[in-house]
């Protein structure tokens, strides 16, 4: 049976199979390539027009928009390891249907169209090139992913089309440039700002920490590198060791965790996010290694936290919002409102117990605000209106916290955050809600 | 020392599991002389019944132990309905090769269609306890996983070599007709054989989803490359051959990555690879195949 035509045919399978893997492979040029970003240098009526329909080739202002419906488009991975995320389409579905419960946005409903993209970029881009050019949707709404929108706006780009692209559900710096890009808005707190808060937290409390990063080899991971980068500048904290993990590769970081935990720094910042999580902070337990780790807000979840178990002991990381299926927080009005409307809105209390859930709801909130606030219902009106808001509460965002665009000098809405730690089982905050925006710098946006 | 007995323990780890499935992989092959390229897939598939199991109250540890038998069932079912309809050993081995990339997409669409997109969480099979072995912490895990293999191996040659399955089988396997005229019920042996197979990926599936704290339908296609790199290293033919390919390319995969400072993570792919090809310039029959002799 033993031919030599089968090694042959073994070889060029096998051959086949590694371009194929090799295609899967995310190109990760786009990382953190910020431009320069003016620190409020310009007049702030010029925010008011930074989105301008005669810079795109074809402009539909009102595309999608009926007499009795909006239709809204999203992708996300709704299968593969970075599926968790699709809990980010059930909250925004469930806010849709609570909003048109109560009258919808000016008597129109609202309408999702939401199609899966696995995290791959490429898919992201003709998901959107489905739901821009051929079923018209009038804006992009918590799409996953900074490779995956960034894709996603090349292709916008490229056939120079306007569509408000709403509530990323990404922090990533690069999208908070309304000059260079005024047609997409981030929908989570800057990832530089976490970088930037975690090493305040460090020079307050471990001033000549040593410190080793996992990152993601995409824009998302260096985000966070970058800031952290810039923050420790001039202090005694050092990077003493750093390892890459591809998120595309449906593979374990283990050898990249032995190579840290031999390191053996005092703080790990895991700039990971998904099943990797949970992942790497096991691997790194079964290593013996014991350093101070801070998660991604993106690797907060209780999915994923429940899967870590032990291992996310001691853990830290930042939140802008209510966890809503942390006990401590079910007094909270916020919390308490989100369960009342959810419910109402046919969410299981598993569903809303999930921080992804409760993200995609808070994002077709700040939707639903928007369009609201927007004097009417054309897509450079609403861009415009989403790059000055002032104060703005909605959804579960922490009491205090105001959500507050200006322009390119203030282009995300999040400028607060406050530490949690993992702590039986559950987040517990530590401290305030502290605005770290001001020391954010040019290179890492705001 | 502690880091090199760390990566060694590390490489043996993802290498483990690429001996596992290219053992399956080895066996359909010496059985039936077909290239399975479902048999990462129909792993997946079995692995995902097990979290069937798991979901409605089982430990992970003991759907994993069941999901040996509906490895089996799977790996059996699949030859009797499809493959001995639309292959057997007598199509052309081409159009054979074809039927089970079929059975490829049509395992990984089915596990869409029956449980979702959506990865599901597991736990680890061992726990997540650690020992230390010269000062490295070795996961329990990665203990049970060699552990496992180890059992595998001795009760596979035990089967192979002692039992009278095990006769037919390589009767089987070393002439179809002849096997046939001496009695041997072709069909059924072939059968037992996909199902032996089914039952090993079954393993590979098990501790590649707890590797990962996830069943998910993409799980296996890397852990498939990997393992056809392995059966190619140590010969098509050779079940010993495949398990230390497996282990072999774990090992050189992990340690060029960790002490090597070109090949970073990103080409985790290449040194294994880069091995099987300086291997089959040398020995084009893999380090244990047997050469094909042809009479004059």
């Amino acid at each position: 049976m033993t031919t030599p035509r089968w090694k042959g045919l073994a070889a060029l399978l096998l051959a086949v199979t590694m371009i194929a893997a090799a295609c899967g492979d995310r190109d990760d040029n786009g990382a953190a390539d910020n431009g320069d970003i003016d620190n409020g240098d310009d007049p702030t009526e010029e925010s008011t027009e930074l989105a301008n329909p005669e810079e795109c080739d074809s402009y539909n202002g009102t595309e999608g928009v009926t007499d009795d419906t909006i239709l809204i488009g999203n992708s996300l991975p709704q299968s593969g390891l970075y599926s968790i995320f699709d809990q980010v389409r059930i909250g925004i579905e469930a806010y849709f249907s609570f909003a048109n419960d109560n009258g919808g946005v000016d008597g129109r409903d609202l309408e999702l169209v939401s199609l899966d993209d696995q995290y791959l970029a490429e898919r992201t881009r003709s998901n959107v090139e489905d739901l821009v050019s051929q079923q018209g949707v009038f804006a992009l709404l918590g799409m996953v992913g900074t490779e995956n929108n960034e894709a996603a706006q090349q292709y916008l780009e490229e056939q120079g089309l306007c569509v408000p692209n709403l509530s990323v559900a990404t922090g990533y710096p690069g999208f908070g440039d309304p000059e260079r890009d005024p047609w997409i808005i981030n929908g989570l707190p800057n990832y530089a700002l976490e970088a930037v808060a975690f090493a305040q937290y460090l020079k307050d409390n471990e001033p000549d920490a040593t410190v080793s990063i996992l990152a993601q080899n995409d824009a998302f991971g260096s985000s966070y590198v970058d800031a952290f980068e810039d923050a420790i500048e001039g202090t005694d904290i050092t990077i003493t060791e750093r390892q890459t993990f591809d998120a595309a590769a449906e593979d374990t970081a283990q050898g990249q965790v032995t190579t840290l935990a031999n390191d053996g720094a005092d703080a790990l910042l895991l700039a990971v996010t998904g099943l990797p999580c949970p992942n790497v902070l096991s691997s790194v337990s079964e290593s013996g290694w014991d350093p101070l780790i801070y998660v991604t807000l993106t690797c907060s979840s209780k999915v994923l936290m429940t899967i870590a178990g032990d291992a996310a002991e001691g853990t830290l990381s930042t939140r802008a919002t209510y966890d809503p299926g942390d006990p401590a927080n079910a007094e909270e009005p916020a919390v308490i409102e989100f369960r009342e409307q959810g419910a109402a809105a046919g969410l299981s209390d598993e569903d809303m117990d999930e921080l992804n859930v409760a993200a995609g709801w808070g994002f077709a909130a700040y939707l639903v605000q928007l369009l609201e606030a927007s004097e009417e219902l054309d897509r450079a009106t609403v861009m415009n209106t989403a790059w000055s808001q002032s104060g703005v509460e909605f959804g579960l965002n922490l009491e205090g916290l105001e959500w507050t665009t200006d322009g390119a000098s203030d282009p995300f809405g999040i400028n607060q955050l406050q530490f949690i730690r993992r702590t039986d089982g559950n987040w517990v905050p530590e401290g305030e809600l502290v605005d770290y925006s001001d020391q954010l710098t040019a290179e890492t946006g705001d | 020392m502690q880091l090199f007995v760390q990566r060694v323990f590390d490489g043996l780890q993802a290498g483990a599991i690429y001996a596992i499935l290219a053992l399956a992989i080895v066996i359909v092959f010496r059985a039936s002389g077909m290239l399975n390229i479902a048999q990462g897939e129909i792993a997946m598939f079995t692995t995902f019944i097990a979290w069937n199991l798991f979901d409605v109250g089982l430990p992970w540890w003991a759907s994993s132990v069941a999901s040996l038998v509906i490895g089996f069932l799977v790996g059996a079912v699949l030859y009797r309905l499809l493959i001995v309809r639309l292959g057997g050993g007598h199509a052309s081995p081409l159009a054979v090769v074809m039927v089970t990339i079929g059975l490829f997409l049509m395992l990984n669409d089915g596990a869409a269609v029956i449980w979702g997109t959506t990865a599901k969480p597991v736990p680890r099979i061992f726990g997540t306890g650690r020992v230390e072995i010269f000062g490295a912490g070795v996961a329990v895990q990665v203990l049970g996983l060699l552990a496992v293999l180890g059992v595998l191996v001795v009760v596979f040659g035990l089967l192979f070599q002692r039992t009278k399955l095990g006769l037919a089988l390589r009767a089987v396997t070393s002439n179809q007709e002849s096997a046939a005229l001496a009695g041997i019920k072709v069909t059924t042996v072939l059968m037992i054989g996909w199902g032996l197979a089914g039952a090993i990926g079954s393993v590979a599936g098990s501790f590649t989803a707890s590797g990962n704290f996830a069943v998910d339908r993409n799980m296996m296609q890397i852990v498939l490359i990997y393992a056809f790199a392995a059966a190619t290293l140590g010969g098509f033919d050779s079940p010993l051959g495949a398990v230390l390919g497996g282990l072999i390319i774990g090992l050189v995969s992990e340690l060029v990555v960790g002490y090597v400072a070109i090949v970073g993570p990103d080409l985790r792919l290449l040194p294994g690879f880069a091995l099987v090809i300086i291997v089959l310039l040398v020995r084009p029959q893999g380090m244990f195949g047997s050469p094909k002799v042809v009479r004059a």
